[in-house]
């Protein structure tokens, strides 16, 4: 485990998801498994539910060890554990359960509070497409048919690169209707722009990727859910 | 040499004994100094000459040689925002004059840079905040530092339990760092002005969303180790629109009418929060701020421009703040 001083860890999530794809077993993978398995989040019993919202004893993952679990992190690592083969393991499973807890009133996620001191927080397209994508075999949930919605209306304004591949990517799997020939040509529209934008402006390699990745096929993607047994 | 004739990552490299040697390094009168001068000037509307405004406060403060030949970071505060909600952000307009007058005082370079707490999209509050536009008609770079190549340096204030900070490469590079905070009300800690601004440098990448790592450690400790390590040179407070009630992001406008400026980060908070009728005794990363990093006290502070007494208005304080209240 990291000491209080190290970087962040919740990379390993995402860079789990690459080796998986690019190649398959390996004990590089098994040892980033059995890591992400361990790592805690800080959760407790909820002190003050109508002042925090959301149900803290749910583990999830952190950004950093040791600290409180947010949306992105444990999206992540829900995908990542998936894609090795641990979609039934009961830390996947409460991860799910946290996710569709964090979700804000009126649809979409924050970066993982509902609320501050009372206050509802707004939904982020980005944060909202992450976890639609990581609860994407979990459709028959209101609060994610209320994040569908809402990324249907964002898809309309969104321009930055990062948001709208989330965007695509989760409107892809759990709402393709939404890409008739309208919509697709909208699509092709934005996403040249937000190309164009990012490697004019900050050349962000990780925005370029995620462009990219929405435009292919979701047979494609490295979130596929593997069976059991099939990860490293 | 001077602190200011090298850059951050080699002062830093110098300073490594603390803050004790960080005096010896950079010369007593900056970090010891008995007295900060802070300035206060009235501004209206954000359609006014701000590049004048700013440079007339500069030449107050003394400071109009603090830029020139050296590589300029402007940090404005960008959290959030929603269409049409121009008292979250530090407006557009402020960051251009600044940029304007930075160039015209003879800085080499200056660069805007910012990493937002709430968002890890930060091209979608440029784009969403006015600021992307402005920074790309006035040819600004802009570097994301929740995103930006890090270094690891000893953390020189010692409030948290962090032995070390990492800090964004660009932040490190610099010569002269100037934190440009919007004029607001803060539901965990009273206020959010120059000194809590510094939140953002912290690479979001390393400390996670919403700086996460640090507010485990406590808000009010980092923010005096992040001031204490990174030492911006200069504070410049959009207080033209500022904000009161449940800040940072979900608090109501507030007409200020005021920009504050000075070389002395908790000399202008502290100013900042008489403006708003906030008592600094009671704001605890000013409370706690030791000598070594700055004067709160008014006896020690000069002030140029307007009086407190002529800007003062009450800023409605977030949910379970009013203790905060001045008497006045």
């Amino acid at each position: 485990m990291p000491s209080q001083d190290a970087p962040s860890d919740w990379h390993t999530f995402p860079a789990m998801l690459c080796l998986r794809q690019l190649s398959g077993r390996s004990d590089t993978l098994q040892r980033a498994v059995d890591w992400t398995l361990a790592a805690r989040a800080k959760h407790w019993k909820n002190p003050d539910p109508a002042n925090l919202g959301h149900d803290t004893s749910l583990e999830g993952w952190s950004w950093v060890a040791g600290t409180h679990a947010w949306a992105e992190p444990t999206a992540y690592a829900l995908m990542a554990l998936e894609a090795c083969g641990h979609a039934d393991h009961p830390r996947a499973v409460e991860a799910r359960t946290m996710l569709v807890d964090r979700a804000v009133a009126g649809g979409g996620w924050n970066y993982g509070n509902k609320m501050v001191l009372g206050t509802n927080l707004r939904p982020f397209p980005g944060t909202t497409g992450i976890v639609l994508t990581a609860l994407r075999h979990r459709t028959e949930e209101p609060s994610v048919q209320a994040g569908i919605r809402y990324l249907q209306q964002q898809i309309r304004t969104v321009r930055s690169a990062m948001s709208l591949a989330w965007t695509i990517i989760a409107l892809k799997l759990l709402a393709p209707d939404t890409f008739d020939a309208a919509g697709q040509t909208r699509v092709d529209e934005v996403t040249d722009a937000a190309l164009t934008h990012t490697m004019n402006t900050s050349g962000n390699a990780h925005h370029l990727a995620l462009v990219l990745l929405s435009t292919q096929q979701p047979e494609r993607w490295p979130f596929n859910r593997q069976p059991a047994g099939a990860n490293a | 040499m001077s602190g200011r004739s090298m850059d951050r990552r080699r002062f830093l490299q110098v300073s490594a004994g603390g803050v004790g040697a960080a005096a010896a390094v950079i010369g007593a009168k900056r970090v010891f100094a008995e007295r900060h001068r802070v300035h206060i000037a009235r501004a209206s509307s954000y359609d006014i000459d701000l590049a004048a405004l700013l440079h007339d406060g500069l030449r107050e403060l003394g400071q109009l040689e603090l830029l020139r030949g050296k590589k300029v970071l402007l940090k404005p505060n960008l959290v959030e925002t929603a269409a049409h909600h121009a008292h979250i952000n530090t407006h557009p307009a402020m960051v251009v004059a600044a940029a304007q007058v930075a160039a015209e005082l003879g800085a080499t370079e200056v660069t805007v840079a910012e990493g937002p707490g709430h968002r890890r999209d930060v091209e979608l509050v440029l784009d969403e905040s006015g600021l992307g536009t402005a920074l790309n008609e006035h040819r600004l770079r802009f570097v994301d530092l929740n995103h930006d190549a890090v270094e690891t340096v000893e953390n020189r204030g010692a409030f948290t339990t962090l032995k070390q900070l990492t800090l964004p490469r660009t932040v490190l590079k610099a010569d002269v760092v100037i934190s440009m905070p919007k004029l607001k009300t803060h539901h965990w800690v009273g206020a959010t002005l120059a000194m809590k601004n510094c939140f953002g440098i912290m690479p979001g990448l390393v400390y996670g969303w919403p700086k996460n790592r640090l507010h485990h450690e406590g808000i009010n400790r980092s923010i005096l180790d992040i001031v204490a390590t990174v030492r911006p040179e200069l504070a410049i407070v959009d207080g033209i629109l500022g904000m009161e009630g449940d800040g940072p992001i979900m608090g109501t406008p507030k007409p200020a009418g005021v920009v504050v400026m000075g070389t002395n980060l908790p000399a202008v908070d502290a100013t900042c929060t008489r403006i708003m009728q906030i008592d600094p005794a009671k704001v605890i990363y000013l409370a706690g701020c030791p000598s070594s990093i700055g004067h709160t006290d008014p006896s020690r502070i000069d002030l140029t421009g307007e009086a407190v007494r002529q800007c003062a208005m009450p800023f409605v304080m977030p949910p379970g703040k009013d203790d905060l209240r001045a008497t006045v």
